[in-house]
């Protein structure tokens, strides 16, 4: 199991499609994702779960991968996450 | 006069079918979002009937996003394609969904209600995506309404104009058997599957009037011309009477052409031109042979594959269909375009497999077409072709390959071809049908002579080869002003194609939707056209033209303006010298 925190960067936070783009990303690898915030912990192959989190601009996000993939999975979810989801 | 006349209303939409109605209106939303109290809670048994009614509506919300998200490929960034795709997976999250039913086995709800306090819910704690989630709850609720409710509500030996916001093909699957009189929609636009439906019903079809469901209301009048867009609410007793006198001229008219619309038909000099019609659906079928049309110059097999998104059809379905085409076109010829798939039109399934396409900053130029083939030819190709030669032994057919830009794709699918022969065995036909390419790309026009060792006919899809030869996207608004099917380059490319084609005695058709405008129909005959493959309401209509048209004049008129260096010239000369009218 690998535990790192990712940073949300983009000016709207986790809406919609930033979601929806983490939970495609986490979709293409096997290990289990879940996020945490504030004590909020969710499944990030759930789309509901995800936005739950309401993350805003700036707040951290505690990623707990767990499975054979977890590493190349993180580097997929850095990078989203780092790119802003490609938003601003 | 009445004392009590109503405000006068008019607007102008898009004209889909043409046709002149006067009727009073009933009016549908389909998309409507309430919040319902609830009366009373429901019984055990009503919550397995609720459950079951709520899964049947979240597939139909998903296939329902699938066909939106592929409707927007192309006319949009891929940013904004993400939120079909986070529509997608709400629809497809378990907790989500789980939600929904405890509320309906545990708190009592109708799966209407449970939908709508879920989604409201959802939407108050996640005030980003408030405007998306109640989309997605408002999607739902739409396959929810009550469609005994509908069915009662249309009138019943009455005939109406249907005013509402969207177009589903249930609707029109509702109005097929009533006595609609016309359509007018708030959305929609030409290339939507409801609307293409909707001219089955053979009426009068406007769409994009927005407001117009809050406008009217149920037993207006409503006069409308579907040949212009034109729509009067209410209509003061002049302009009613000036749309009945329209009306009157419009049904001379109608019944005038009809006449002769299963005569072939000739020039005045006696050269003869076949109409042949393009067709999606089967349910098109009547309609196409009912039009007068003496073939089927393009039958778009893309739909089949679009329709369901949970499975493509396989062999057997796809030959049921394709022999049932073949058999009502009663030995008229059938030509079959392999699955066009790509730049807009995208299935998310194959086979029930998802498809995970990759998005590309320039489908128009990308994977499409025969090229997209290339990859599945296991699974959709030789299927496809195996289907097709099977219903071949019911009827003439043809064979036509899209976006064909290599000669070596031709030489690629005639062994393919080959191959599908063989693994059918003692099934496969006696006589091998025809294999032709569209000529869609300029590199297909300039080689040919080079196709034509390969291929049998060739057929011309104006659309595609206006994009590529003027380099335009004309759903790019900045630059659509410049997508003109009168351009010289455009007619030059198709002069160049039936010379060629003549001179390596090949059969060439046009099948864009150019061949369905009168003044080019004129021109593409000028040129020395001879099959023109349009959409069947046009059928009768062209026929009529053609008979009062003079080929030699024709060639007159096509040799000048082959030499006009603007669309504009060439438009402006062909609408002074072409005839075109009602004898």
């Amino acid at each position: 199991m690998i535990k790192q925190d990712l940073e949300v960067v983009n000016s709207l936070g986790i809406h919609a499609r930033p979601a929806a783009l983490i939970v495609k990303t986490a979709n293409n690898y096997n290990c289990s994702v879940f996020l945490e915030k504030d004590g909020i912990k969710v499944d990030a192959k759930s789309v509901l779960g995800v936005m739950m989190l309401a993350a805003p601009k700036g707040s951290s996000i505690t990623a707990e991968l767990s499975g054979d993939d977890e590493q190349q999975c993180l580097e997929a979810l850095e990078e989203i996450f780092a790119q802003g989801f490609n938003e601003d | 006069m009445s004392t009590e006349q109503k405000k006068e209303i008019v607007k102008i939409g898009i004209s889909i079918s043409p046709g002149v109605a006067i009727c009073p209106a009933f009016v549908y939303r389909v998309l409507k979002y309430q919040d319902i109290k609830q009366d009373s809670q429901i019984s055990d048994q009503e919550v397995t009937k609720q459950i079951k009614k709520l899964s049947f509506a979240i597939s139909h919300a998903k296939a329902t996003v699938n066909m939106q998200r592929n409707r927007m490929i192309g006319k949009t960034k891929k940013y904004h394609l993400g939120i079909f795709e986070f529509q997608t997976y709400l629809l497809e999250d378990s907790s989500f969904i789980e939600k929904i039913k405890t509320a309906i086995s545990e708190q009592r709800m109708t799966a209407y209600q449970a939908v709508i306090e879920v989604t409201n819910d959802l939407a108050q704690k996640m005030k980003q995506t408030f405007e998306d989630i109640k989309d997605v709850g408002n999607l739902i609720c739409s396959f929810l309404s009550d469609e005994e409710t509908y069915l009662t509500a249309i009138p019943e030996n009455k005939p109406f104009i249907f005013v509402s916001d969207i177009l589903t093909p249930s609707i029109v699957s509702f109005l097929v058997n009533s006595e609609v009189q016309g359509v007018i929609t708030e959305l929609g636009g030409k290339t939507s599957h409801a609307v293409i439906l909707s001219e089955s019903l053979r009426v009068p079809v406007v769409v994009n009037t927005p407001g117009i469901t809050v406008e009217v209301q149920n037993e207006d009048i409503i006069g409308m011309d579907g040949d212009c867009g034109k729509i009067v609410v209410n209509p003061t007793p002049r302009r009613l009477k000036a749309f009945e006198r329209l009306q009157k001229w419009h049904n001379r008219y109608t019944r005038r052409i009809k006449r002769d619309a299963h005569k072939q038909a000739r020039t005045e000099d006696k050269y003869k031109i076949k109409i042949w019609a393009n067709i999606e659906l089967v349910s098109e079928l009547d309609y196409v042979i009912d039009s007068g049309a003496e073939g089927i110059g393009l039958y778009r097999t893309e739909f089949l594959f679009l329709e369901n998104p949970h499975k493509s059809p396989d062999i057997n379905e796809q030959y049921q269909i394709y022999r049932e085409v073949v058999t009502g076109m009663d030995g008229r010829p059938v030509t079959f375009r392999i699955l066009d798939i790509g730049a807009d039109k995208i299935p998310y399934f194959i086979n029930g497999k998802k498809v995970d396409w990759v998005e590309e900053p320039n489908p128009a130029l990308g994977y499409r077409g025969v090229r997209l083939l290339r990859g599945h030819q296991d699974k959709i190709i030789i299927p496809q072709l195996k289907a097709i030669l099977k219903a071949s032994a019911y009827g003439p057919v043809k064979i036509m390959l899209p976006m064909v830009s290599l000669v070596e794709e031709a030489m690629d699918f005639k062994l393919l071809m080959e191959e599908a022969v063989k693994s059918l065995g003692s099934e496969a036909p006696r006589r091998k049908p025809p294999l032709g390419i569209m000529l869609e790309t300029p590199s297909s026009v300039l080689l040919i002579d080079k196709f034509a060792k390969y291929v049998d006919f060739f057929s011309i899809g104006t659309n595609d080869l206006t994009q590529y030869v003027l380099a335009v996207d004309r759903n790019n608004a900045q630059v659509a002003y410049m997508w003109d099917h009168y351009h010289p380059a455009v007619l030059k490319l198709v002069s160049d194609s039936i010379i060629y084609a003549r001179e390596n005695k090949k059969l060439i058709s046009i099948c864009g939707e150019a061949a369905s405008d009168p003044y080019l129909a004129a021109l593409f005959i000028g040129l020395g056209a001879n099959i023109l493959s349009i959409s069947p309401a046009k059928v009768a209509e062209l026929k009529h033209y053609i008979r009062q048209w003079n080929q030699q004049q024709l060639k007159e008129i096509a040799a000048e303006v082959i030499n006009y260096q603007s669309a504009q010239e060439v438009r402006t000369f062909l609408k002074r010298k072409v005839k075109v009218g009602i004898l």
